[in-house]
C-alpha cells in the first residue's frame, strides 16, 4: 500500500536529532574547559555543513553507498546514540537523584527496544519525528520564553571567552554533533530539498538556547564543573517557573530518546545497508540500545572519556564517506 | 444451505420447511395455494413481512394470474405479467433465499418453476430519522442514521445525489448473515484500498456480527493498540464528507452508525460542526480541544511527578500549599489520585449505564458526596481533586467516544508510571505510547498521515482547504477549482 506523500519525513526526526546532539555536545564538551560562543560555533559550523550537505547529495544521488563503506557513517550513527544515552543518563541523576540509573538505564533501553521492535516498518521513527517536531519544538521554546530579562548585552558576545582556537574547537564539536543528521542524505531517492528548511531553524534553535543559557548566566559559568543533565537544564535553574521546569524535563526526556533511536536506528540501517526485512533491523536496534544503555550506566567514566575523545571527530566519517562517493563518480565519469 | 435448489416442487417445499423450522417456530408462516392451475407456497416471517404488502402484491396477483403460454418459462412470466413488486428476485440457492425470507422478503416456490421467487415485502417496526445522540452540533444538519441499512442508504443518497456514490452489497457472518454495504466514490478513493476493505470483510469468519463495533474489531489492522483505526459516525454529512475524502464507508443493518475508513488521528479529532463553523471559531475550538486532550493525558502524570519526585521545579508557594492540603489526607498523594482518577472513571461508567430520569441524582451523588464531603472529611486533598476534575474536564473534549477512552487509559498508565519514577518513570511511557501511534495504521496507511491539502489539525478557511485527505487517490480531482471565491466585490 502507498503511504501518503511525506507521511514519513526523516528530516523532521533530523532536526530533532540534530537539536539534541547540539546541545548534548554544549554541554559536554565544556568539560574540557573550552569557553566558547555557541552561536559562533554554530556560524562557523554551517559552512562545513553545507559542503558536507552537498558531498552527500552528490555522492548518493547516483547510486548506493557500498556496504564496505556504510559502516564509517554507521559507526558515527551509534556513537551519535551513545552520546544521547550518556545525557539520559546524567540527566536521570541530575532530575532524580534516588533513582539507581544501573537499573533505570537499562529499563529504557528495554523499553525502547521494544517500541522499536513492536513498529513493524522502517517509517514509524520518522514519523514520529515528524509528529514531535511542532510539540517538542513549542515546549522548548515556551521555556527560553520563561527565562526573565535580566541578561545583559555585553555578556552575549563575550560568553566564555575569547580567542580564535577555542571557537574553531567549538565549531569542530558542533560539525561533529551535526554530521549524522544529514545521513537520510544517503539514501537513494531521498529529496535533499527540505535539508536546510529543516536542519537550519534546529541548529538556530539550539544556538539560540545555548545563548539564551549564556545571556543568563554569569561569565563563565558554564566553565563550572557541572553535570551534562545541570548544563542541559540550565533555562530551568535560572527561572523559578513550574511550568518551564516540567515543559523542560519532560521535552529533554523525550528529545534523548528520540535522538538514541534516531542514532542506533539509523547506524543499524546503515551497516545492513538497509536491509528488506525491517524485523531484523529493528531486533539488531534493540539488542545494541539495550547493550548500549548498560555500556553508559555501568562504564560511566569510561563512556564519558569515549565520547569526550571522540567528540570532535564525528563528523570525520560521514565526511569520508561522502567524499569518497564524490570521488567514485569522479572515477566513474 | 448452499446446496441448490433442484427437484421437484414437493421437495423443495419439504427442504424450505425443514430449513426454516416452519413447524417449530410460530412466527414462520407457509402459505399453501394454488395459483395457474399449479401448487404453489409462500414463506414468510409473520411480522417481518408485511401482510398488507402480501396480500396486495402477491397472493392476490397469483391467486387471479392466467396461465402462460405455451412454451414460456414461468419465473419470467411471474416477473413480466403478473407480479407487480419493484423489487423482485431469482435465486437458485436454499440458504439464499432463507436469509431472505429472515430479512423481511417473501419467497415463493411453485410448482414447475426452477428455483424461488423472493419479492421485498418487508414491514417491520422501524425507529424513525431522529437526532444524533452521541454527535450533536450546534450548526449542520440534524438527522441521524438509524437502525435500517435501507434507510440509511436514503439518507446518504439524499445527501450525494449522484451516480458516482457506489454501493456493492454484501454479508457477514457465517451462522447468521447480517446485510452490509460498502460505499466509495470511484475516482475518488482509492482502488486498492477498496479491494483491501472488500477482502476484510469478505474475510470476516465470526458466526454473527451484532454491531458496526465488532465489525471494526474484525477488519482492522491492530486490535492491540490503544488508538482506534476506523472511524464511526452517526451523522449522514459527515459520512458523505468522509467519503469525499476517499474513504470507504460500510453501512450494516441494524447499526445507527456507519463506519469510515482508512482514519487517522485527526478523523478522531475534527468534530462534525467544524466545517459548518466560521473557520475562525473551527481554529479556535480546536486549539481548545487540543490543549483540553493535552491536559486529560498529562495532568495526573505531571502533578504527581512534580509533587512526589521533583519539587525543586515547583515554586516555593505551590510546594507549601501542596504539602499542606496533603498533611491532613491519610493517604499518599499517589494513591489519592489514583483512587480520584479511577472513581472518576467509574461515574462515567455509571452515568453512561444509569436511566436518564436518575441523571441528577447521580450528579448529586458524585458532586457533592464524593467531591465536597471528600475534601470535608481529608480524604482527598482538594487540589487533587482540581487536577482530576481538569484532566476530565480535557478527556470530554474529544470527539470521539473511543478517543476518549483511550485518553483515560493513556492518562492511568502515565500517571501510575510518574507515581512510581516521576518524569523519569513518566516519559518513555509517553514516548512508548506516540510510538506505537506513530506506527499505527489503519487499512495500510499510518494513522498519522499529515492532512496534505485536506482538513488540517487547525481549521484553515474553507477556500484554502482545496485538497482532499491523505487516503485519496492521488488522481482525484481538487475538492474546488481555483479559485473557490470566484466572484469579485461590487458595488459599495
Amino acid at each position: 500500500m502507498t503511504e501518503p506523500a511525506a507521511s514519513a519525513d526523516p528530516w523532521a526526526l533530523s532536526a530533532l536529532h540534530l537539536y539534541a546532539q547540539v546541545s548534548v555536545g554544549l554541554a559536554l564538551y565544556l568539560y574540557g574547559g573550552v569557553s566558547t560562543p555557541a552561536w559562533l560555533s554554530v556560524l562557523i559550523a554551517a559552512g562545513p555543513l553545507t559542503l558536507l550537505a552537498l558531498l552527500l547529495r552528490r555522492g548518493a544521488a547516483r547510486g548506493p553507498m557500498p556496504r564496505r563503506l556504510a559502516w564509517l557513517p554507521g559507526i558515527a550513527c551509534l556513537l551519535d546514540g551513545l552520546y544521547a544515552f550518556f545525557a539520559l543518563c546524567s540527566l536521570l541523576r541530575d532530575l532524580a537523584p534516588d533513582l539507581d540509573v544501573r537499573i533505570a538505564a537499562p529499563a529504557y533501553g528495554l523499553i525502547l527496544g521494544v517500541a522499536l521492535l513492536s513498529a513493524p516498518d522502517r517509517d514509524a521513527l520518522p514519523r514520529l519525528g515528524r509528529l514531535a517536531l511542532p510539540a517538542l519544538g513549542g515546549l522548548l521554546l515556551f521555556c527560553l520564553l520563561c527565562v526573565p530579562g535580566r541578561g545583559r548585552f555585553e555578556r552575549f558576545f563575550p560568553l566564555l571567552g575569547f580567542g580564535p582556537l577555542p571557537v574553531l574547537r567549538g565549531a569542530l564539536w558542533v560539525f561533529g554533533a551535526s554530521a549524522t543528521a544529514l545521513t537520510p542524505l544517503l539514501s537513494p531517492g531521498e529529496t535533499p530539498g527540505k535539508v536546510l528548511s529543516r536542519l537550519l531553524p534546529a541548529l538556530l534553535f539550539a544556538s539560540a538556547t545555548a545563548a539564551a543559557a549564556a545571556w543568563l548566566l554569569p561569565a563563565r559559568a558554564l566553565c563550572a564543573p557541572r553535570t551534562v543533565g545541570w548544563r542541559l537544564m540550565l533555562i530551568s535553574h535560572t527561572t523559578p517557573s513550574v511550568p518551564c521546569w516540567s515543559a523542560q524535563a519532560a521535552a529533554l526526556l523525550l528529545l534523548l530518546m528520540l535522538s538514541m533511536c534516531t542514532g542506533v536506528r539509523r547506524g543499524v540501517a546503515l551497516l545492513t545497508g538497509n536491509a528488506e526485512k525491517t524485523g531484523k533491523e529493528n531486533a539488531a536496534a534493540a539488542v545494541l540500545l539495550l547493550l548500549a544503555a548498560l555500556f553508559a550506566a555501568f562504564r560511566e567514566e569510561e563512556t564519558k572519556a569515549l565520547l569526550l575523545g571522540a567528540g570532535p571527530w564525528r563528523a570525520a566519517p560521514v565526511t569520508a564517506a561522502a567524499a569518497w562517493l564524490c570521488l567514485r563518480r569522479k572515477e566513474k565519469e | 444451505m448452499t446446496e441448490a435448489m433442484a427437484g421437484d416442487y414437493s421437495k423443495k417445499l419439504r427442504a424450505l420447511r425443514a430449513l426454516c423450522r416452519a413447524g417449530e417456530s410460530e412466527d414462520v408462516t407457509v402459505r399453501e395455494f394454488s395459483s395457474m392451475g399449479r401448487r404453489a407456497a409462500l414463506f414468510y416471517v409473520d411480522g417481518i413481512a408485511s401482510s398488507a404488502d402480501m396480500d396486495r402484491f402477491l397472493l392476490r396477483p397469483l391467486l387471479t394470474a392466467a396461465a402462460p403460454e405455451a412454451g414460456a418459462e414461468l419465473s419470467a412470466h411471474l416477473l413480466s405479467h403478473v407480479l407487480p413488486v419493484a423489487s423482485l428476485k431469482r435465486t437458485d440457492r436454499y440458504g439464499d433465499a432463507v436469509a431472505r425470507i429472515f430479512s423481511g422478503d417473501a419467497a415463493l416456490i411453485l410448482e414447475g418453476m426452477d428455483g424461488a421467487l423472493t419479492a421485498d415485502v418487508k414491514g417491520f417496526v422501524k425507529r424513525a430519522v431522529s437526532q444524533p445522540v452521541n454527535e450533536t452540533v450546534v450548526a449542520g444538519p440534524h438527522a441521524a442514521f438509524t437502525e435500517s441499512l435501507r434507510d440509511n442508504l436514503v439518507l446518504l443518497r439524499r445527501m450525494y445525489p449522484s451516480p458516482d456514490l457506489v454501493s456493492e452489497e454484501m454479508t457477514v457472518g457465517t451462522r447468521v448473515p447480517t446485510r452490509l454495504c460498502l460505499l466509495y466514490i470511484p475516482g475518488i478513493a482509492r482502488e486498492e484500498v477498496i479491494r483491501e476493505v472488500r477482502r476484510r470483510l469478505l474475510g470476516c469468519r465470526a458466526d454473527y456480527v451484532s454491531s458496526l463495533g465488532m465489525l471494526e474489531q474484525l477488519i482492522e489492522d491492530d486490535p492491540f493498540a490503544l488508538l482506534p483505526q476506523a472511524v464511526s459516525t452517526e451523522r449522514p454529512d459527515r459520512a458523505v464528507s468522509f467519503l469525499c475524502e476517499g474513504q470507504a464507508v460500510i453501512v450494516m443493518e441494524n447499526a445507527p452508525m456507519v463506519l469510515a475508513l482508512p482514519a487517522g488521528f485527526l478523523h478522531l479529532f475534527h468534530a462534525p460542526d467544524d466545517t459548518s463553523l466560521r473557520w475562525q471559531y473551527g481554529a479556535f475550538l480546536r486549539l481548545l480541544r487540543l490543549g483540553g486532550m493535552a491536559l486529560a493525558l498529562l495532568l495526573p502524570g505531571a502533578f504527581l511527578a512534580l509533587t512526589v519526585f521533583h519539587p525543586e521545579g515547583m515554586s516555593l508557594s505551590l510546594l507549601t500549599s501542596v504539602v499542606e492540603s496533603q498533611a491532613r489526607v491519610p493517604m499518599t498523594l499517589f494513591a489519592s489520585v489514583l483512587l480520584m482518577l479511577l472513581v472518576f472513571a467509574l461515574i462515567n461508567e455509571a452515568a453512561s449505564r444509569i436511566p436518564g430520569a436518575m441523571g441528577a441524582s447521580l450528579s448529586i451523588v458524585s458532586g457533592l458526596i464524593l467531591g465536597q464531603a471528600a475534601v470535608e472529611a481529608d480524604l482527598i486533598s482538594p487540589l487533587v481533586l482540581i487536577v482530576v476534575a481538569l484532566s476530565g474536564l480535557g478527556s470530554y473534549t474529544a470527539p470521539a467516544h473511543a478517543l476518549t477512552l483511550a485518553l483515560r487509559i493513556a492518562q492511568l498508565l502515565l500517571a501510575v508510571a510518574a507515581g512510581i519514577g516521576g518524569y523519569p518513570g513518566m516519559m518513555p511511557v509517553l514516548f512508548f505510547l506516540l510510538f506505537r501511534a506513530a506506527a499505527l495504521k489503519s487499512v495500510g496507511f499510518p494513522c498519522f498521515s499529515p492532512a496534505g491539502r485536506g482538513d488540517r489539525l487547525l481549521r484553515l478557511p474553507i477556500f484554502l482547504q482545496r485538497g482532499r485527505g491523505p487516503y485519496a487517490s492521488p488522481a482525484a480531482p481538487p475538492r474546488a477549482a481555483e479559485p473557490v471565491r470566484a466572484w469579485r466585490r461590487e458595488g459599495p
